[in-house]
């Protein structure tokens, strides 16, 4: 009994390490595969493909640095759908970690 | 094109008489992934085993002694490892993810390898959810000069078959190549042959990281927000899939704590 406090109390919980940890879930959560490539649905393409959304067809590199040929317009569709998806539930799971208190109820 | 997820699963017991139950984690395992990847699952076994879509039958092959941890003491057992090289002739998939049976699936991030489709992907990038990157030591191997890929999970199609022949050319020489590329030359290791494999032939990343909790770590519990593991007097709850080194997990009381998580929502 003496022993299972002596447990609980010194038990702990990183916040700042859970909060790590959902960001780089998020971060691999944004990738994709279309059109014969890999792509990753992060801020830099997505500012690129808008740039070019009057454009029909671009030439551009995916993750694995193989350049392809894409509709803009297309991949940005996907990229935003991906993005918005993979950043609400970072921010839900990151209000349910920032409301916990102890480690047992992590 | 059929496709799905196999695990390799061969029980075996210590030399301290603790039996290492991997066909009932693959079991659980097996469900995790119909749970999240919706995809049939094979496993590849040498006695009969239920809970799996696909059976494939395998006698066991020679065995190196590997030392583990158990319940806080120092054990060996047979570990059965060198499979992964002639599973390309025995997938019953055109296109196959094979995991690791203590890899458990909690995402459907997997589907982008299917999507993807290139014949060949390997793990290459590992995350250690305690923030002691214990794994950064494996970034290459030993001799520093090619990556380290872990086959925990590799996806194959059918144009894989020179990457599966090249494993086997190396398998056959493992003394000259652990000579080259510096690892031990006595105990087999898929990850060695495969990394050699994905850097001689066309072959990709998978690209996520692998997460994976060392051997240090241990299962506090598992519910609908994921694993919670233990390590030291820390705690982290895991809600993403992780490959779980610590052998305790296949204790009694672990399995049966993983089989009703495993079963819970179906």
């Amino acid at each position: 009994m003496v022993d299972e406090i002596k447990q609980k109390a010194k038990s702990a919980w990183d916040r700042r390490l859970c909060y790590l940890n959902l960001k780089e879930k998020f971060q691999d959560h944004l990738t994709f595969a279309h059109n014969g490539g890999m792509w990753t649905a992060d801020r830099e393409t997505i500012a690129f493909l808008t740039a070019f959304h009057d454009v029909e067809q671009i030439i551009m590199e995916d993750i694995y640095n193989v350049p392809r040929q894409v509709s803009p317009s297309e991949l940005l569709k996907l990229c935003k759908e991906k993005y918005q998806f993979a950043a609400n539930s970072w921010a839900v799971e990151y209000n349910n970690i920032s409301r916990t208190r102890r480690s047992e109820d992590v | 094109m059929s496709k799905g997820v196999l695990i390799v699963a061969l029980n075996s017991t210590t030399d301290q008489k603790n039996e290492l139950d991997y066909i009932r984690l693959a079991q659980i395992n097996a469900r995790l992934i119909r749970k999240h990847l919706r995809l049939p699952v094979g496993i590849i076994t040498d006695v009969g085993a239920d809970g799996f879509d696909e059976f494939v039958f395998m006698s066991k092959a020679p065995a190196t002694d590997r030392h583990i941890t158990l319940n806080n003491k120092h054990e060996s057992y047979a570990w059965h490892n060198d499979y992964r090289r002639q599973l390309f002739h025995f997938s019953p998939f055109e296109k196959t993810l094979l995991l690791d049976a203590d890899y458990l699936i909690q995402s459907d991030r997997f589907l982008q390898c299917f999507d993807f489709d290139a014949p060949f992907q390997i793990i290459k990038d590992v995350h250690d959810p305690t923030g002691r990157n214990s794994f950064d030591k494996y970034k290459s191997l030993p001799n520093r000069t090619i990556p380290q890929k872990w086959a925990t999970a590799i996806y194959w199609n059918r144009e894989a078959k020179e990457h599966f022949e090249y494993a086997n050319m190396i398998a056959e020489n493992y003394q000259y190549y652990a000579r080259i590329f510096g690892f031990n030359p006595t105990q087999y290791r898929n990850d060695m042959v495969f990394s050699v494999v994905s850097h001689m032939l066309p072959s990709y990343d998978i690209p996520f990281k692998m997460w994976m909790a060392s051997a240090d770590c241990t299962i506090d519990s598992a519910n609908n927000k994921g694993i919670k593991i233990k390590y030291g007097n820390n705690v982290q709850r895991i809600d993403n899939d992780i490959h779980l080194l610590n052998k305790d997990i296949m204790r009694t009381s672990n399995l049966d704590m993983l089989d009703k998580w495993s079963l819970a929502d179906d």
